[in-house]
């Protein structure tokens, strides 16, 4: 792609950057995206973006326990009961701890996966690299030249103001 | 808005980004590792092929090679498998518990930890595999369907949850660990110099650019593995207690267990990750990422787990009086206090209890070789406890006529030394390849002081 | 691939070698086949003996079967996998015992206890059981030999007959040494065989003999023999170091007898007092409600001292009695008072001492009660003066030959080097030993006989008492009969000891009965039995004080220094077993030590000499492992016999010190101790496989125990502990019920007398492994019924405890709970299962186990070099018992209440469409019980033994507090202390 179509605001520190975004946003623009060596909470609400990983991670949960509790019981109890020192078939107690621990290994890995499809972050994904010291130590903001129209001027020179166009 | 009251900056020097990610990368970008680490790793992996051979007897001729008996089944192996089990716990702890309680500092250690934990958790997951009569069954304890009836397994058995727990808590301490480096991994992509390394890194960092939506995701990732991870540390260590807690054995069967395990546990990995962390510091010139006040804050935390400690013992002994059974009586009081294990008991009890308390001294505290020192007796302490529990708890239970006593053969302790050597392996490859602090985290919080730069305490020992 | 070879033949040249042994079994095969063609069953089941027998070994340790006869008929009696059992009886080393040996396909794999038999009446001694190894045992010899070397019979035959002759024509005297013959049949042979040769001369001897009491009963009686001795009959029994539970004379009879006389199961019941004076802590001695440890040497005394004062008290005398150096007073007093119902006897080998043992019981008024004359005890009928006299005519030459039939005198005769010289001098020597042994060794000619499970005989045990020993598999190796030798060599032709049995039997015996006026039909009947009892042919005899005057004149010298006592263990007895790795490992029931003999020592000299277990002192020379024995008496060390075999196998060579030097010969017969031993300490050590280390019961309530007359008064005393425990009885989880059977065991623990014939038993019915010093060291023991022993109070003189620990088959069973696999869980019928290929070896169950009675196979036992001993061969192999299977490495193992055995008679009940009978299960360890002190049944049958053994006052369980709800239950300890 080539990077004629963008504008690249790159900015030295946190604080310019935010400062820089808000004035943005105030003028009813929106960035395409904004690239950060590390999360900045102001950015990621501004971005107006909304995430559902937990909702999900709850229900993973939820399911995950219910069937493996009802699989005990149904190995245990139902499909080939043994006996074992006495203790009745449904020996419900003995099964609360594999329950616990086996659903918390399901939501890890079922989160992990929602992750890397939902953020397209899998092994041997090529990056789109808009700015190569953008995990190092620039917070680069991207604008599209046609979204912005006639106010790419002031956009320009708001983020002269702190940092630098590319 | 981040602010941190109680410690100045956490790291020290007014360091720009660039550098921090520099400093911490040096070791990876550097062409050749230094000289002592090419020796390091010919020690440690002269250690593990020694191992390797122990294992070799061990599966090739019987476990009849070990020195345990029909009287003490369970001898090193088990006692090592909770030991190392318990040094794994330190990583998940570390970041977890100090993420609920917001302590930031957390930061320039939790990388480190989390990679101790994984290989720990690998030391610790061998012995279970090896101590069985016939491991290449090993696979029977799935409960997979089968044309046995289908035959499951015992879901009553401490053993299957144990290792159900272990195996969970090995994949998810690697992933938390795995994705808390990837953007760390970009970093590197993006700051080295070499192909390779561009294209290997690349590889590693899954593509990751840095953008919002990533991070978005990223922070409700790590909100919910450490949500999770959380109950994680606690029921781990609390499952491997039931491994005894569960037994009929007199000092096995007690219902303290569980809390004792997963305080001790926390105990010894702290106690390791505080050994890892100075040697880090001695070895990388880290000191202005790991200040002497991180030292001084685990250090503190150890004063206090150490008091726990010494508060379960003496529960455990007075329960053994005040519960007026024979058998426990006779078990602490005629075997472990004063009697044949004695020793062992001595060296666990003054290891655990009394000489942490030394940390109370600030003097103690700030003198590195002294906290070294003092970290490394903890996990020999650690070592014994589990060596009380095991050994002593078997070989004087109900019946006299069975009693045995139990000591290692050397395939047991070429074991060990195998796992140590292992572990060693494993920290230096760390050291090498990977970033041994979490650099986008680090950053997050290296200029904590902006806001506030006046009033800002000077760090209390430079 | 490693090679394995069996023989240096085969390593050199493994094919010819391999030929070899298949002509060997192709002709053993065409032999028999031959005979089968009339096929009565027991040749069809000889033919198949080893053929299948091969077969199942070859299979059962996978390798392909290389020769299986397939059944083209199905022979009348053998169902391939049903065990047949035929009635015989084993004799060797002055033991008789008869039994049923069980054959599985054509393998006998076991032998049990004939309940027919009134002698040992269903009771087997380890020994007996053991005695079924022996017949695999590597140490057999394969052909004839000369000199070592293979030779065939035509050779010997030739040889022998023409050198016989030759001695004969020029005069020269040859002995047929013997052990006691108690077959009349081999007595009629060796008679036919004196009388075609005069010059031969036939002389019983006995590794350990009854001399004394021979010859004290001439002088007495005019007749030497051994009188029955009734323990049954006896109220008050008093045994001077006579080990009667164990190795004396008639053990099983005798335990049998002792053990009836104390059961006490409810009010009413009586109860025989035990005093036994001895020095080493024998079996006998660890059942005794009194027990004074003495000196040898103090015997004599204490003996004259008891008849002066019984004389006294049956007012017969007046003078003094001599100062005995131990309290008579209660002794006497309980004879006096059981007169005609009490019993004395002396171990001792000792003319003299015998002659007042005879005194006393005359007193006693014990003859006609519980001595009989009338009926011998044929069992031990050597004289160690005829042996002596043997011994000088080898010396000066006037015995030119000696046939030596299964007798090992340059092992057990205390000059023994020097008589090798002088066999091996000898212009005619031969062994009719069936495997190596010292002797043999030294012998020119070697004719094999077969063992006993391969042969043809009678026996004649006790006066009118006979029984028939068959063959219950055809002959493993080329061996001939000995009697068949002494026919052949007689001139005989074709000498059949088989048909010279039958015939003598329906010929001779018959007569002794009315039942069967046809000869065949008497044999055929009592063949099926085993044992055919007419009663009584000779009369009582009447007792004369001859020699007794001087033998109470004689006073034996106390000597101050010590005294070193040699007793038979348990395990090996007079050592003929040597080879039998079963006995080897067997722990010696007090000391609990295998694979050696060791010098028992005081505590309180061990402790002034600053010895441990396992330091080693030296007597007269010889070093000696110290085991600290409580109860044995000051200044004596006692010292097994049995051990130190050179010749006998790979298994027995050089385990431990062989004692028969230390005995001597005195006044005509064999002394069993010496005094003004050299004792020494040294600073070395030596390694003893100890299988149990702690002696205490550090109070708790493990076997509880209570005296005679409390019992009387509450038949729950000692047992209170119990009654608590019901009372409080409360469970999280209802208690299991079981529909159907649900099995348990009761153990008598007051008529356990801790002889170990059930841990054998057991090892035999359920394959398990010999693991060897080492992992016996290692307490790693595979035996799965163990008897657990305690000492109590004084260390000099303590208290012992016998208690048999199997799995308990707990309801609540805290192993099962634990493993995670499955491998051990709960049957409907109480028993505690265990799926051996479904385990995986995470010893958990082993850990959690509080009896400890779980069992690993720490290495492959089966087929490994470094466990030679019975598994580790094909020969060795075919003992084991299909019915079970043979544990691989890594596995865990426990008792089963052989469930083999349950399962077996469940199928046989539904198959004729009947319930089971209690009683008609029996494990192995039950079977054969000599104190009858095992009972095994369903404790849902409330008419059931078991139901009233677990109701009776004095059953509890083994650590009930834990809540594991045993099926195994034991009874108080009973003892009969006086008041």
């Amino acid at each position: 792609m080539s990077k004629m179509k963008y504008i690249l605001g790159v900015f030295e520190d946190e604080a310019t950057l935010v400062d820089a975004f808000e004035k943005i946003k105030a003028k009813g623009i929106l960035p395409l995206e904004v690239y950060t060596p590390y999360p900045i909470h102001e950015i990621l609400e501004g971005m107006g973006k909304k995430t559902r990983i937990t909702h999900a991670a709850f229900f993973y949960g939820l399911f995950a326990a219910v069937g493996i509790l009802g699989f005990l019981t149904y190995a245990a109890a139902i499909d080939w009961p043994l006996k074992y020192g006495g203790k009745p078939f449904n020996a419900f107690p003995s099964f609360i701890v594999v329950t616990i621990v086996a659903t918390i290994l399901s939501i890890t890995l079922l989160t992990l996966f929602t992750f890397s499809a939902r953020a397209k972050i899998f092994p041997g994904k090529k990056p789109e690299i808009f700015h190569d010291r953008a995990t190092d130590d620039k917070f680069v903001i991207v604008l599209d030249k046609e979204s912005l129209g006639q106010n790419a001027e002031t956009i320009r020179s708001i983020i002269k103001e702190h940092g630098v166009v590319e | 808005m981040y602010n941190s009251e109680v410690r100045g900056r956490l790291i020290n020097g007014d360091k720009k980004f660039g550098q921090i990610s520099q400093e911490i990368l040096a070791p990876i970008h550097r062409k050749t590792a230094p000289l002592w680490w090419y020796f390091a790793m010919l020690v440690s992996l002269s250690m593990f092929g020694f191992g390797l051979y122990a294992k070799y007897i061990t599966v090739s001729t019987g476990i009849g090679t070990w020195g345990v008996n029909n009287s003490v089944a369970w001898g090193w192996a088990i006692i090592n498998f909770v030991w190392w089990i318990g040094i794994g716990h330190a990583g998940t702890a570390f970041s977890i518990f100090l993420l609920i309680l917001r302590q930031k500092w957390r930061t320039a250690i939790n990388r480190a930890a989390e990679a101790m934990t994984v290989v720990a958790v690998f030391c610790a997951s061998l012995f279970p595999l090896l101590h069985m009569g016939r491991p290449w069954l090993f696979f029977f304890i799935f409960p997979y369907p089968n044309t046995r009836g289908p035959l499951w397994v015992n879901f009553n058995s401490p053993l299957f949850w144990d290792f159900v727990a272990i195996s969970a808590y090995l994949l998810i301490s690697a992933s938390f660990w795995y994705f808390g480096m990837v953007p760390d991994f970009a970093t590197i992509r993006d700051t080295a110099k070499s192909k390779i390394k561009k294209a290997v890194y690349g590889f590693f960092s899954f593509g990751w650019t840095g953008s919002s939506k990533e991070w978005l995701r990223y922070e409700a990732l790590s909100f919910v593995l450490g949500g999770i991870a959380a109950v994680l540390v606690v029921s781990v260590h609390s499952i491997v207690s039931t491994d005894f807690a569960v037994a009929v054995k007199p000092g096995w069967h007690t219902t303290i267990f569980p809390p004792y395990f997963v305080v001790g546990a926390i105990f010894s990995g702290f106690a390791m990750v505080l050994t890892l962390v100075i040697t880090m510091r001695g070895l990388y010139k880290m000191n202005d990422f790991i200040t002497d006040s991180h030292v001084d804050a685990i250090c503190r935390i150890l004063i206090f787990i150490s008091l726990i400690m010494g508060t379960a013992y003496l529960t455990e002994i007075f329960l053994a009086w005040y519960s007026a059974n024979d058998y426990e009586q006779y078990l602490f009081f005629h075997t472990r206090i004063f009697g044949e294990y004695a020793p062992q008991f001595w060296a666990m009890f003054i290891a655990n209890a009394v000489v942490p308390q030394l940390f109370w001294f600030k003097a103690v505290r700030r003198r590195m070789w002294i906290v070294f020192t003092i970290s490394i007796i903890i996990n020999i302490g650690m070592w014994f406890e589990r060596f009380n529990i095991v050994v002593t708890s078997l070989s004087r239970d109900y019946l006299p006529s069975a009693w045995a006593s139990y000591s290692p053969t050397w395939v047991e302790i070429a074991f060990f030394t195998g796992t140590l050597g292992m572990f060693i392996t494993g920290v230096l490859l760390f050291f090498r390849f990977v970033p041994m602090i979490a650099i986008s985290e680090l950053k997050s919080v290296a200029k904590f002081d902006k806001p506030n730069n006046g009033q800002l305490k000077p760090s209390e020992h430079e | 691939m490693t090679k394995y070879w069996r023989s240096l033949d085969e390593l050199n040249d493994p094919v010819a070698f391999r030929k070899n042994e298949v002509r060997l079994e192709v002709d053993a095969n065409r032999a028999v086949m031959k005979k089968a063609s009339s096929s009565s069953r027991r040749d069809f089941l000889k033919t198949l003996g080893f053929s299948v027998a091969t077969a199942a070994v070859v299979a059962s340790c996978k390798r392909p079967v290389d020769k299986a006869i397939p059944y083209l008929i199905k022979p009348e009696e053998v169902t391939p996998g049903v065990a047949n059992y035929y009635a015989s009886s084993y004799f060797s080393g002055n033991e008789y015992c008869s039994v049923l040996v069980k054959v599985r396909d054509g393998r006998p794999i076991k032998i049990e206890g004939n309940d027919q038999s009134t002698i040992s009446q269903r009771g087997t001694s380890a020994r007996v059981q053991a005695s079924v190894l022996d017949l695999y045992d590597d140490a057999r010899f394969k052909t004839p030999l000369k000199r070592g070397e293979a030779t065939s019979w035509d050779e010997i035959d030739s040889y022998v007959t023409q050198k016989l002759n030759q001695l004969k024509q020029d005069n020269k005297k040859v002995v047929l040494l013997s052990s006691t013959i108690i077959s009349p049949t081999t007595r009629k042979v060796i008679g036919e065989f004196q009388q075609k040769f005069p010059n031969v001369e036939w002389v019983q001897y006995d590794a350990v003999s009854a001399s004394g009491i021979l010859k004290a009963n001439e002088l007495s009686f005019g007749k030497a023999f051994v009188p029955d001795y009734r323990f049954d009959k006896a109220k008050v029994v008093v045994s001077f170091g006579a080990d009667f539970l164990s190795t004396w004379l008639s053990s099983v009879e005798y335990t049998r007898g002792y053990s009836n006389g104390r059961k006490v199961m409810q009010a009413g019941d009586e109860m025989n007092r035990h005093y036994q004076f001895e020095s080493g802590m024998s079996i006998t001695g660890s059942n005794a409600d009194v027990r004074i440890p003495i000196k040898p040497s103090q015997e004599k005394t204490i003996l004259t001292a008891l008849y002066y004062q019984i004389l006294q008290a049956n007012g017969e005398m007046t003078i003094a009695a001599p100062v005995s150096p131990v309290d008579l007073k209660d002794l006497v007093e309980d004879l006096i008072e059981n007169k005609g119902k009490s019993l004395v006897i002396s171990g001792s080998n000792d003319v003299h001492t015998q002659l007042i043992v005879n005194a006393i019981n005359q007193q006693l008024g014990s003859y006609g009660t519980t001595i009989l004359t009338d009926v011998a005890l044929n069992t031990h009928q050597g004289l160690d003066s005829d042996f002596e006299k043997v011994v000088v005519g080898l010396k000066d030459k006037s015995i030119a030959g000696i046939l030596c039939w299964g007798v090992n005198p340059v092992y057990n005769y205390p000059n023994g080097k020097e008589l090798n010289d002088l066999i091996g001098g000898a212009e005619l020597s031969v062994s009719f030993s069936d495997r190596k042994d010292e002797t043999t060794a030294a012998c020119h000619w070697v004719c094999p006989e077969p063992h006993y499970l391969e042969s043809w005989n009678d026996a004649e045990p006790k006066t009118g008492h006979y029984s028939l020993t068959q063959p219950t598999i055809s002959k493993l190796f080329d061996s001939r009969q000995a009697q068949e030798s002494l026919m052949k060599w007689a001139g005989v032709e074709a000498p059949n000891y088989y048909e010279y049995l039958k015939n003598n039997w329906s010929e001779n015996l018959s007569k002794l009965q009315t039942k069967y006026a046809d000869g065949r039909l008497f044999w055929n009947e009592y063949l099926q039995k085993g044992v055919f009892d007419p009663g009584k042919e000779s009369s009582t005899l009447t007792y004369t004080d001859n020699g007794l005057a001087n033998a109470l004149n004689l006073k034996q010298a106390e000597s101050s220094d010590w005294e070193i006592v040699l007793y038979q263990s348990t395990a090996l007895k007079d050592g003929s077993a040597g080879n039998n790795p079963w006995l080897q490992e067997l722990p010696d029931p007090v000391a609990k030590i295998s694979w050696d003999n060791f010098a028992s020592v005081p505590v309180k000299w061990a402790e002034e000499n600053g010895l441990q277990n396992e330091s080693v002192i030296t007597v007269n020379g010889m070093e000696l492992p110290v085991f600290i024995q409580p109860g044995q008496a000051a200044g004596t060390i006692s010292v097994a016999l049995g051990y130190g075999r050179e010749v006998s196998g790979k298994v027995g060579d050089g385990v431990g010190k062989n004692m028969y030097p230390f005995t001597s010969i005195e006044n005509g017969t064999q002394k069993f101790w010496l005094s003004g031993a050299l004792v020494n300490v040294t600073d070395k050590t030596y390694e003893l496989a100890l299988s149990q280390t702690h002696h205490l019961m550090e109070g708790r309530p493990i076997v509880r125990e209570t005296n005679f007359n409390e019992w009387q008064l509450d038949p729950k005393s000692g047992n209170e502990f119990h009654f608590e425990h019901v009372d409080d009885d409360i469970t999280l989880y209802p208690k299991p019920e079981f529909k159907g059977h649900h099995w348990g065991m009761a153990v008598d623990l007051s008529s356990c007398i801790g002889c170990s014939n059930c841990s054998i038993a057991c090892q035999a019915e359920n394959n398990i492994q010999v693991i060897g010093k080492e992992q016996v060291r290692n307490r790693r023991i595979m035996h799965w019924i163990r008897i657990d022993r305690y000492f109590s109070n004084d260390a000099e003189n303590p208290e012992v405890y016998h208690q048999p620990v199997m799995c308990q088959h707990c309801d609540n069973a805290p192993c099962e709970n634990v493993c995670p696999v499955s491998a051990t869980p709960h049957s409907d019928e109480g028993l505690n299962q265990m799926a051996y290929n479904r385990c995986v070896g995470t010893k958990y169950c082993i850990n959690n186990c509080p009896y400890k009675v779980r069992r690993f196979n720490w290495f492959k036992y089966v087929g490994n070099d470094e466990f030679d001993y019975a598994s580790n061969s094909d020969l060795g192999r075919m003992v084991l018992n299909p019915d079970v299977t043979v544990r691989s490495r890594g596995v865990v193992e426990k008792c089963t209440f052989c469930v083999q055995r349950i399962q077996e008679k469940k199928t046989e009940a539904r198959v004729a469409g009947r319930l089971i009978e209690d009683g008609e299960i029996q494990p192995a360890c039950v079977q054969s019980c000599p104190s009858g002190a095992l009972v095994f049944g369903d404790l849902n049958n409330p008419d059931s033994k078991i139901s009233k053994f677990f109701e009776n006052e004095r059953n509890y369980h083994l650590l009930e507090e834990l809540h594991t709800l045993p099926s195994v239950g034991y009874l108080t300890k009973v003892r009969n202390k006086k008041a």
